[in-house]
């Protein structure tokens, strides 16, 4: 899956806004300071391995992660 | 002839052996994989039953764990491990003829517990699997009556929140004298206070005297002389490791297999465990403990994994423990070492009362932390814990922002 590009979609109805993904990707995802979730959907190349570790540890498994 | 291709089996097919089989392959594993499972489901997101599933927000298809590489395994679903000869390199699942394995992945997870003296009855649930959950469900329909709640942990408040929120009557009877003890008292008052607020019947240091089951509901006398009759009773009191097939393996299974710094349990070569049934040392010089919370299960199915072919380079696994709980849209999250035993400062707000940032120390030092409405704050205070697999240690009060 690596060498794919990653694309990354959150679901909004499920993301309850933990932000576990931004302490395990903090290139990727970002809690802004009005509360709400800021991501790439296309993570740099050096990011992938983050992505998917935040999809595996989210809290709701809101986020979605795709090789295209 | 061809080599014999190497066989690793993952027993128990929940959340920390999903994450070992899919590290396996990461890793480049390319035997065969075997999967078994007591459950009839692909792993799912257990956390979901006691809130969205109960709710009916989360169908039983949207609870399905995804992996994020293919895994090309032979899953054997509703069909329990049953006997270990580690001696033989032997593992019967089911009533099969026992399989050779030349790694083993135990991720069997834990049971609900079940105190001595609750009586067998239809309307004495326990909350642990999708069929928990679903004949719950079934239940709750069934009447108006109170639904009572037996314990004051984690599983026990996150369904007082969903029952209250979906209008029902909830009686929380807790033995002990604080809800989530592990967080300290002042956050277990602040939750009691929440749940009271919301209209939970709260009773602390109470127990179930005497169940009096029957077709139109159950009795409840309780110490202190009340009498209640609940529609349904939910006991969740905490989770059991499921070890009973480990038994006369020569694994040490005393509350969760044993396990050395490296997830290899101990006796037992080519041999790892993972998730709720491991009980290991968190870091250099502590006991060994069990951590049954969801992200544990994540990290150390993969840490198993990796140590597992790792052979003699394994690495300990030090982690940061975190969890969360949402009660009423409250989000609280925790990291590091807590509990009742630590000193318990309010770094930010009163998070007893309402948003904010609790600290736990130890001889001035911070070692955990939990935050209520607070997920921003969480990040910043996590990166200020000692991490401990690179022995790094910060004092409380040290500038923290470099």
């Amino acid at each position: 899956m690596s060498r794919d590009a990653l694309v990354v979609t959150v679901d909004n109805h499920r993301c309850h806004r933990y932000g576990v993904c931004a302490a395990e990707a903090p290139d990727v995802f970002r809690l802004t300071t009005d509360g709400r979730l800021d991501y790439r959907r296309r993570p740099p190349v050096g990011s992938q391995r983050e992505a998917l570790a935040a999809a595996r540890c989210c809290p709701m498994q809101a986020i979605h992660v795709e090789a295209r | 002839m061809s080599p014999r291709r190497e066989r690793i089996v993952v027993a128990g097919a929940g959340l920390a052996g999903l994450r070992a089989a899919e590290q396996l392959r990461e890793l480049g594993f390319a035997g065969e994989l075997v999967i078994a499972g007591a459950e009839r489901h692909r792993p799912y997101h257990r956390p979901a039953l006691s809130k969205q599933f109960l709710a009916g927000n989360l169908g039983r298809h949207e609870l399905t764990l995804a992996s994020y590489v293919d895994l090309d395994a032979d899953w054997r679903l509703g069909r329990a491990v049953r006997r270990l000869d580690p001696r033989r390199r032997l593992v019967q699942i089911g009533r099969g003829k026992p399989i050779r394995y030349d790694g083993l992945v135990v991720a069997t997870g834990a049971r609900a517990r079940m105190p001595s003296g609750v009586p067998h009855h239809p309307r004495v649930r326990v909350l642990r699997t999708l069929e928990d959950a679903e004949a719950l469900q079934r239940l709750l329909l069934a009447d108006d009556l109170p639904c009572a709640i037996v314990g004051g942990g984690f599983t026990a408040t996150e369904l007082a929140s969903t029952l209250a929120e979906m209008g029902r009557d909830v009686v929380l009877l807790s033995r002990s004298r604080s809800l989530l003890g592990v967080l300290g008292p002042e956050l277990g008052e602040g939750v009691a206070e929440l749940h009271r607020r919301h209209g939970v019947q709260v009773r602390l240091g109470t127990q179930v005297r005497h169940w009096v089951p029957g077709d139109r509901g159950v009795g409840l006398y309780l110490t202190g002389g009340q009498f209640m009759v609940a529609g349904q009773v939910v006991v969740a009191a905490g989770g059991e490791p499921e070890t009973s097939w480990l038994a006369g393996s020569g694994a040490d299974v005393r509350d969760g297999v044993l396990c050395d710094s490296t997830c290899h349990v101990v006796g037992l070569p080519g041999v790892v465990a993972a998730g709720d049934v491991a009980r290991w040392p968190l870091r250099r010089g502590l006991p060994p403990r069990r951590v049954e919370h969801w992200l544990n299960a994540v990290e150390m199915g993969r840490a198993a994994a990796r140590n597992l072919l790792a052979g003699r380079s394994a690495a300990p696994f030090e982690p940061v423990p975190r969890f969360w709980s949402e009660q009423y849209g409250q989000r609280f999250q925790a990291a590091g070492d807590i509990g009742p035993g630590y000193h318990r400062i309010p770094l930010e707000g009163d998070p007893a009362n309402g948003p904010g940032v609790l600290a736990y120390t130890d001889r001035g030092e911070l070692v955990g932390l939990v935050t209520r409405e607070r997920p921003r704050a969480m990040l910043r205070w996590t990166a200020a814990l000692p991490d401990h697999a690179n022995r790094g240690r910060h004092r409380l009060f040290d500038p923290l922002t470099a």
